[in-house]
């Protein structure tokens, strides 16, 4: 007996819906767009962490399920490598991008207050520190001693993880800002 | 203006005639090959610098090396001075082809082109239309965060009026970053959401959506295809 159309099994929801899903790629070219158009005044290693860190916090939060952060990584890993950003080629920049919101949705994951100051510092210390041990990982890939790769590292460790700290920060700050205006309320609607 | 966020496009390329999953597959190989030794890196080296040229993607290649010029001259230098000029050589040569890997991608195919392909090699098709459609967002959101910068400028927040130094700093500089990112969310947000409609509208979600045309592979994929990963795998072989 042919099935007709009211009698056919429903297809299995998605994990993200379109909105959420179009929502994360929009946060991706977001982080793009950050590193293009805002130039904060800081001449350290890292330092484009800030704001990259705080969209992926902020991503996380906007659509809390797992992997958001993660997905957001990758979709602007995608953009990132093919709009030619990076200087060391597309493989180094969709890793960075990638690993970046693959260690957010981590840190995230094990958080039980996702939108805590000190859990989202600490996430964007992570998501900060796993786009520069990609660049140490594939330095290493390519046959450069590791001895220089750790010494040549050791001061953008450090510029890292403050600046990953302070995107977190900051990701926390526009979250409280969004939920003050009431944008969480405007969210739920749309879903 | 909005600057375009990615190199020019290649129109007069040879390689804008083959399928994006082929160029993908080069310069996935090309990456692979960094790990030769260094007669046979040389080789594919001096093979995948024939390709380029003969592409006309001399000028986005040099795009890319020109970037990743201050960390190549400091790995050489380094590692003739400490190790060796062989090995020298050898870093040199590696991250040549590291960075300039993915330009025959990146220089030569369209974000619909990349779209197709994405769906061709089973990235779910609600994927590939959000990367497409987000790659398309980034030249507007760019236009629209410079033009918050611009409105919070005239209100007195300039990011710029910060050293950066003291931890009081950080902390007044990241609370003026707010009324630069917060607007850029709820406008993201409010596009997300028109894209999500505009795409209901024309049928996204429905279970009997066509999926994108995809173009079979043409004698000058198969050519690309069996010349790199033949060189290739010729190479990895040759001791």
């Amino acid at each position: 007996m042919s099935a007709t159309p009211e009698s056919r099994p429903a297809a299995p929801r998605a994990y993200f819906s379109t909105f959420e899903l179009l929502l994360l790629g929009v946060f991706a070219a977001l982080v793009i767009a950050g590193n293009l158009a805002l130039r904060l005044p800081i001449k350290v290693p890292g330092h484009s962490g800030i704001v990259w860190m705080a969209l992926l916090v902020t991503a996380r939060a906007v659509v809390p399920k797992p992997g958001s952060a993660a997905a957001a990584g990758v979709i602007s890993g995608v953009l990132a490598a093919f709009a030619g950003l990076g200087d060391k080629g597309a493989l180094d920049t969709f890793a960075s991008y990638a690993a970046a919101g693959l260690a957010v949705d981590a840190a995230m994951l094990a958080a039980r207050q996702p939108a805590g100051a000190l859990r989202c510092a600490c996430a964007g210390a992570l998501g900060n520190l796993a786009k520069l041990a990609v660049k140490m990982l594939l330095e290493l890939w390519i046959g450069i001693p590791t001895g220089f790769v750790v010494m040549g590292r050791v001061y953008p460790v450090v510029t890292h993880v403050v600046c990953g700290v302070g995107g977190g920060y900051l990701g926390h700050l526009v979250l409280v800002a969004l939920r003050r205006a009431g944008f969480f309320a405007y969210l739920a609607g749309r879903r | 203006m909005p600057r375009r966020p990615s190199p020019p496009l290649i129109e007069r390329s040879f390689l804008r005639r083959a399928d994006p999953r082929t160029k993908l597959v080069v310069s996935a190989a090309a990456t692979a090959a960094v790990m030769l030794p260094l007669p046979q890196l040389g080789v594919f080296a001096l093979g995948y610098l024939l390709v380029v040229l003969a592409a006309g993607l001399a000028v986005p290649v040099v795009g890319q090396v020109r970037r990743a010029a201050v960390f190549l001259v400091v790995v050489g230098v380094v590692d003739w001075y400490l190790i060796g000029p062989d090995f020298a050589l050898l870093m040199t040569v590696r991250l040549l082809l590291l960075a300039t890997a993915f330009t025959a991608v990146v220089a030569t195919t369209t974000p619909d082109e990349l779209h197709a392909a994405l769906e061709r090699l089973w990235v779910p098709s609600r994927l590939a239309f959000t990367i497409a459609a987000s790659y398309r967002f980034i030249a507007q959101l760019e236009a629209e965060w410079r033009g918050i910068l611009e409105a919070q400028q005239a209100r007195g927040i300039v990011l710029g009026s910060f050293t950066w130094r003291r931890w009081r700093d950080w902390s007044q500089a990241l609370a003026s970053v707010v009324p630069l990112v917060v607007p850029a969310v709820v406008l993201a947000t409010q596009r997300a959401w028109l894209t999500t409609e505009a795409a209901a509208v024309r049928g996204f979600e429905s279970p009997r959506r066509r999926r994108m045309d995809h173009p079979r592979l043409r004698w000058i994929d198969c050519g690309l295809l069996v010349g790199t990963l033949g060189l290739l795998v010729s190479l990895s072989a040759y001791r």
